[in-house]
C-alpha cells in the first residue's frame, strides 16, 4: 500500500449559499422563534433577499467550457508513520494531440514529507480545446528503506462549447460593410457578456454600434439594457460598421482580394466572475462580383437636402480595380420618377487605366417631395461587353423650402456621421 | 388536550375578542366569488345549508411513521450503540403536549420531534392519517398546527412531504377556512382563519421542488390581494370591500397590510433569485429600494452580490459603493461588511490571495463573526493553504460549537477534510460527535458528508 495519497478537487468558483428562510407573525404558534433564528443565521441575509453572503466550496465537478480556466487543488499527503523523501509531484493535462505540463519546474523540486505533512498546489490552465481532457497527477517518492515508489492518478473530463456565433454581412451603398454578429449562449446557465469586440483585418476600420451615446459623445449605456444577462439558448446581436481604412484607400484592389473582415474577441463571465475568453477565426464575407468586381463606384459629393424642381449636381468617382485598362460607357437606369437626370443620358467615358479613378459630374432634377433615392447608373465594359449596375446610388431629401434648421435636421437622416 | 378543549378555548377567545379590533386586523382577506356565495348562504340559513364537499379542505398527515433523530442514527451507524445512547436531545416525552411544548422543541432546534408532536396534536383534531373521507372541522388552532408543521418540514428541507400535506389546502380560500363557516362556534365573526404566514409559505413552497414559475404565480396572486385590501382600506372600506370601515384602527390595519405586502415582495425576490432570473431579481430589488427605505444599504449590498452571481463585476462595485454611501457613518459604522464586499470583488477577479488578506483584516476587527471565518477559510483553500483554512474553521468550531456549528461551516470543513487526507472519516466523525453534543435533531446532517 502507498504511504502517499493524492487527492484532487476542481476549484470552480465558490458559490454564494443561502439558507431556507421561514418566518411568521409573533401571534402564530412558533412565536418569534423562527424569526429570531432567521435573523441570527449567517446564511440568511438581512434584508432577506435570498442573495447569500456565505461562500461555499465546490461540491461537484460541474461543467467546463472552451475559453474558461481550469483550476484545481492538489494535495499530496503522507498518511504513513514514517518520513518520506524526495517527493516529486508532476501534473499534466492531456488532450487529443498535446500534453501540457501544469506545474512549473521549481514546483517539481524534491521535498521531504514528515508523517501527516502535505504538499498543497493550485493549478490554473486556460482551456483551449474542446473534447476529452485527462488530468494526470504523478507522484514519485522514496521510503525509509530507500525503495522508490511512484503512482499516477487520472481524472477525465469533457470540455464543451460555450457559444455559438452566427454572422451576417450587409453591404451599404457607400463602401461600408455592416456586420451583424449573433452570439448564442449554449452553456447550462446565464452568462454575462463583458466584452465583444471586432478586431478588424488590416484594410478595415471598425466602429462598434452597440452603445447609447450621449450628446457629448460619452457612452451612457449599451443597447442591451442595465442587466447584461444572456440566458441559456438566448442570442444577443452585435452590430459593427466597417469601412476601408487608410491602407485600403491607397490600394483599392487590396479590398477586392481579401475576404477577411476581422476576428471577434469575446469575453464573458459567469458565477463569481469566472472568466471565459474566445476569439473567432477570421470572419469572411462573400464577395459579390458586382460589388467589388473590377470597378469601384462611389458617390463623392451629393447634397443632403435639395429644393423641389431645382437642379442639383452629384459627383461620381469610378475606380478601376481590375487588372487591365477599361473603356466604359455610362447609361442612366430607367425607373427613377422622383429625380430625373438632367444631362446627357448616355455617354462614353475616357479610357480608365488600371488603379486610376475618374470623376463624372452629373445633374439631376428633383420632381417629388420627400426622401428620394437617386436612380442608378449602368457602366458597360465596351471591350468585354460586361455591365456593372449600381442601382441605389444615394438619397436626397426634397423639400419646398430649404432652411438651415431643416438642412441640419434632415442631414442626420441622410448621412449618419459614423 | 382534546378537541373539545380546543374548541372551547376558541369559543371563549372569540367571544372575548368579538368586540376588540386587535384580532380583526390580522384576519382580513378577500374570499373568492364561490366562497363568498357559500358563506352568504350559510349566514342566511345557518345549520340548514349543505355544502359541496369538493369545496372543502380535508388535509391529512402523509408521513407514516414518526421521525427518528437522524443524528442518533448516524451515531449508531458509525460510532456504535454506546455513543448513540449518550445522545441527549429533546423528545416529545420531554415536553408538554401542547403549543408550549411545541415552542420548546422548536427553540431547541428539535424540528423532527416538533413535527412528531404536531402529528399527535392534529390526530386529536381528527386530522391524522387515513381520515380523508371524513369531513373536518377546522379551527384557528388546528390551522395554526398545520402551518407550524409544514413550516418545520420546509426548514427540514423535507419538501416533498411539505408539498403533499399542503396540497389539500388548495389556495387557502375554501369556505371552511373562514369564521363565517362556523356560526355556532364563532358567532358573527368574519374573516379568514389562515395565518398570513401560511399563505406565504404555501405560495413559496413550489420553488423548493423546482417549480419556480408556479411559486411566482402564487406569490403574485397574494400580492394582488394585498394591494386590493390596501386599496379598500384606504377608501374607507373593510378589507374585502364589502362594508364601510370607519374605525380609528383602520390606520393600524393599513400599516399591517403594508408590512405584509413588503414581505410578499421579499418572497418574490427570493424566488426570482433562486430561479437565477437576473432581470426579474434586479427589477424586484429596484422596487424594494423604493418601498423599504429602512433597508437601503442592505439592499444595495444584495444588489452587488446579485451582480457577482451573474459575473458583472463593474455593476457589483457600483452597488457596493452605494451601500457605503447609505451606511451609517462615524461611530456606528461597521467596516466588516465593506471588507466582505472587497473580498468578494477580489474573488471575482480571481485574486483569492488578496481576498484572504482582506478577510484576515476583518477577522482581527471581528474575531467572532461566522461569515468572516467561513469566507476566510474558503479563500485560503483557493490559494493552496489548506492547513490554514482548516485551522481557522476548526478553531472557531471547537471554541464555540454552539455558535459556529452552522451547516455551511460544517459542509466546508467536511469538504476540506476530504481533500486533506485519508483521516477525513475520523475527523468528520469528530465533527459528528460535536454536533451530537450541541445541536437538536433539526441539524442538516448532509453537511457532514457521511453516507447515511
Amino acid at each position: 500500500f502507498h504511504k502517499i495519497l493524492i487527492s484532487v478537487m476542481r476549484l470552480t468558483r465558490p458559490s454564494l449559499f443561502t439558507g431556507v428562510s421561514v418566518t411568521c407573525d409573533p401571534r402564530d404558534i412558533p412565536g418569534d422563534i423562527l424569526n429570531i433564528e432567521c435573523k441570527n443565521d449567517m446564511a440568511i441575509p438581512q434584508p432577506d433577499t435570498g442573495i447569500g453572503q456565505v461562500l461555499l466550496l465546490p461540491q461537484s465537478f460541474g461543467n467546463i467550457y472552451l475559453g474558461e480556466t481550469f483550476a484545481c487543488c492538489i494535495c499530496v499527503h503522507n498518511s504513513s508513520n514514517d518520513v518520506v523523501y524526495d517527493v516529486a509531484l508532476k501534473a499534466i493535462l492531456q488532450m487529443s494531440n498535446q500534453r501540457v505540463p501544469l506545474l512549473d519546474e521549481e514546483e517539481n523540486d524534491l521535498t521531504q514529507l514528515a508523517p501527516d505533512d502535505l504538499i498543497n498546489k493550485i493549478i490554473q490552465h486556460e482551456v483551449k480545446e474542446i473534447g476529452t481532457h485527462i488530468l494526470v497527477c504523478a507522484v514519485h517518492y522514496k521510503g525509509i528503506g530507500g525503495f522508490e515508489q511512484s503512482f499516477r492518478k487520472f481524472f477525465k473530463f469533457q470540455v464543451l462549447k460555450p457559444l455559438d456565433v452566427k454572422t451576417k454581412f450587409y453591404n451599404a451603398e457607400s463602401e461600408e460593410v455592416y456586420l451583424e454578429a449573433g452570439i448564442q449562449n449554449i452553456t447550462s446557465g446565464p452568462i454575462f457578456l463583458e466584452k465583444v469586440n471586432l478586431e478588424p483585418a488590416p484594410s478595415y476600420v471598425v466602429t462598434p454600434l452597440n452603445s447609447i451615446v450621449g450628446h457629448d459623445s460619452s457612452k451612457i449605456d449599451t443597447v442591451f439594457g442595465p442587466v447584461g444577462c444572456v440566458n441559456p439558448h438566448d442570442t444577443r446581436q452585435y452590430l459593427f460598421c466597417l469601412r476601408p481604412g487608410p491602407q485600403a484607400r491607397n490600394n483599392p484592389s487590396s479590398l477586392k482580394q481579401t475576404a477577411n473582415i476581422g476576428k471577434l474577441d469575446i469575453v464573458w463571465r459567469t458565477n463569481m466572475g469566472d472568466k471565459g475568453r474566445l476569439q473567432t477565426s477570421q470572419l469572411q464575407r462573400m464577395i459579390l462580383a458586382s460589388q467589388y468586381g473590377d470597378l469601384k463606384v462611389m458617390v463623392e459629393k451629393v447634397p443632403n437636402v435639395v429644393k423641389l424642381e431645382e437642379q442639383f449636381d452629384i459627383i461620381l468617382s469610378i475606380t478601376n480595380i481590375s487588372e487591365k485598362d477599361l473603356s466604359l460607357h455610362l447609361d442612366f437606369l430607367p425607373g427613377g420618377f422622383a429625380t430625373e437626370w438632367h444631362c446627357a443620358s448616355s455617354r462614353y467615358l475616357q479610357k480608365l487605366p488600371v488603379g486610376k479613378t475618374l470623376t463624372v459630374d452629373l445633374s439631376l432634377m428633383p420632381l417629388k417631395l420627400g426622401l428620394q433615392t437617386i436612380a442608378g447608373v449602368k457602366l458597360t465594359d465596351t471591350f468585354l461587353k460586361r455591365s456593372y449596375i449600381y442601382e441605389n446610388l444615394a438619397q436626397v431629401f426634397v423639400v419646398n423650402e430649404i432652411t438651415e434648421e431643416r438642412q441640419r435636421f434632415l442631414s442626420q437622416w441622410i448621412q449618419q456621421e459614423v | 388536550m382534546n378537541i373539545e378543549d380546543n374548541i372551547l378555548s376558541d369559543i371563549t377567545s372569540s367571544i372575548s375578542h368579538i368586540s376588540l379590533e386587535s384580532d380583526r386586523i390580522y384576519d382580513g382577506w378577500i374570499p373568492s366569488e364561490s366562497t363568498k356565495e357559500v358563506l352568504a348562504s350559510i349566514i342566511a340559513s345557518p345549520g340548514n345549508y349543505k355544502v359541496d364537499k369538493q369545496l372543502l379542505v380535508t388535509p391529512n398527515i402523509a408521513i407514516k411513521e414518526d421521525f427518528r433523530d437522524p443524528i442518533r442514527n448516524l451515531l449508531q451507524n458509525y460510532l456504535g450503540e454506546e455513543a448513540a445512547s449518550q445522545r441527549r436531545t429533546l423528545l416529545i416525552s420531554s415536553v408538554t403536549q401542547d403549543d408550549r411544548g411545541l415552542r420548546q422543541l422548536v427553540a431547541n432546534g428539535c424540528y423532527h420531534a416538533a413535527v412528531n408532536l404536531t402529528t399527535q396534536l392534529l390526530t386529536v383534531y381528527g386530522q391524522g392519517e387515513k381520515r380523508s373521507d371524513q369531513p373536518c372541522k377546522h379551527t384557528v388552532h388546528s390551522v395554526q398546527l398545520w402551518f407550524t408543521r409544514i413550516a418545520l418540514l420546509v426548514k427540514l428541507r423535507r419538501f416533498s412531504f411539505a408539498e403533499v400535506e399542503c396540497e389539500p389546502f388548495g389556495d387557502l380560500n375554501s369556505p371552511d377556512l373562514y369564521f363565517e363557516f362556523y356560526p355556532e362556534i364563532y358567532g358573527g365573526k368574519k374573516g379568514s382563519m389562515v395565518p398570513f404566514a401560511f399563505r406565504l409559505l404555501a405560495a413559496e413552497l413550489p420553488q423548493y421542488l423546482g417549480k419556480h414559475t408556479l411559486a411566482l404565480d402564487r406569490l403574485s396572486k397574494v400580492l394582488a390581494t394585498c394591494n386590493k385590501i390596501i386599496e379598500n382600506l384606504m377608501n374607507g372600506l373593510t378589507e374585502d370591500g364589502s362594508e364601510i370601515y370607519k374605525k380609528e384602527k383602520r390606520e393600524e390595519c393599513i400599516k399591517v397590510w403594508k408590512l405584509r405586502r413588503l414581505k410578499v415582495l421579499y418572497s418574490l425576490t427570493r424566488c426570482a433569485v433562486s430561479l437565477k432570473d437576473f432581470r426579474l431579481s434586479s427589477t424586484l430589488l429596484q422596487a424594494l429600494l423604493k418601498e423599504d427605505k429602512e433597508s437601503t444599504s442592505g439592499l444595495f449590498s444584495a444588489l452587488g452580490r446579485l451582480c457577482l452571481n451573474l459575473g458583472d463585476i463593474n455593476s457589483a462595485q457600483e452597488a457596493f459603493k452605494k451601500h457605503l454611501e447609505h451606511s451609517p457613518t462615524g461611530g456606528n459604522y461597521d467596516p466588516v461588511q465593506g471588507l466582505l464586499h472587497s473580498a468578494f470583488i477580489s474573488c471575482a477577479k480571481n485574486d483569492f490571495g488578496n481576498a484572504a488578506q482582506i478577510l484576515e483584516q476583518a477577522h482581527k476587527i471581528s474575531p467572532e463573526n461566522p461569515l468572516v471565518i467561513n469566507n476566510l477559510g474558503v479563500c485560503l483553500m483557493f490559494v493552496g493553504k489548506i492547513r490554514d483554512a482548516i485551522r481557522v474553521v476548526e478553531k472557531a468550531i471547537q471554541a464555540r460549537p454552539e455558535k459556529f456549528l452552522h451547516e455551511a461551516l460544517v459542509l466546508n470543513l467536511s469538504t476540506m477534510y476530504e481533500l486533506e487526507s485519508s483521516a477525513a472519516q475520523k475527523k468528520k466523525l469528530n465533527l459528528l460527535s460535536l454536533v451530537a453534543g450541541h445541536k437538536g435533531d433539526g441539524f442538516n446532517i448532509a453537511a457532514l458528508k457521511l453516507q447515511v
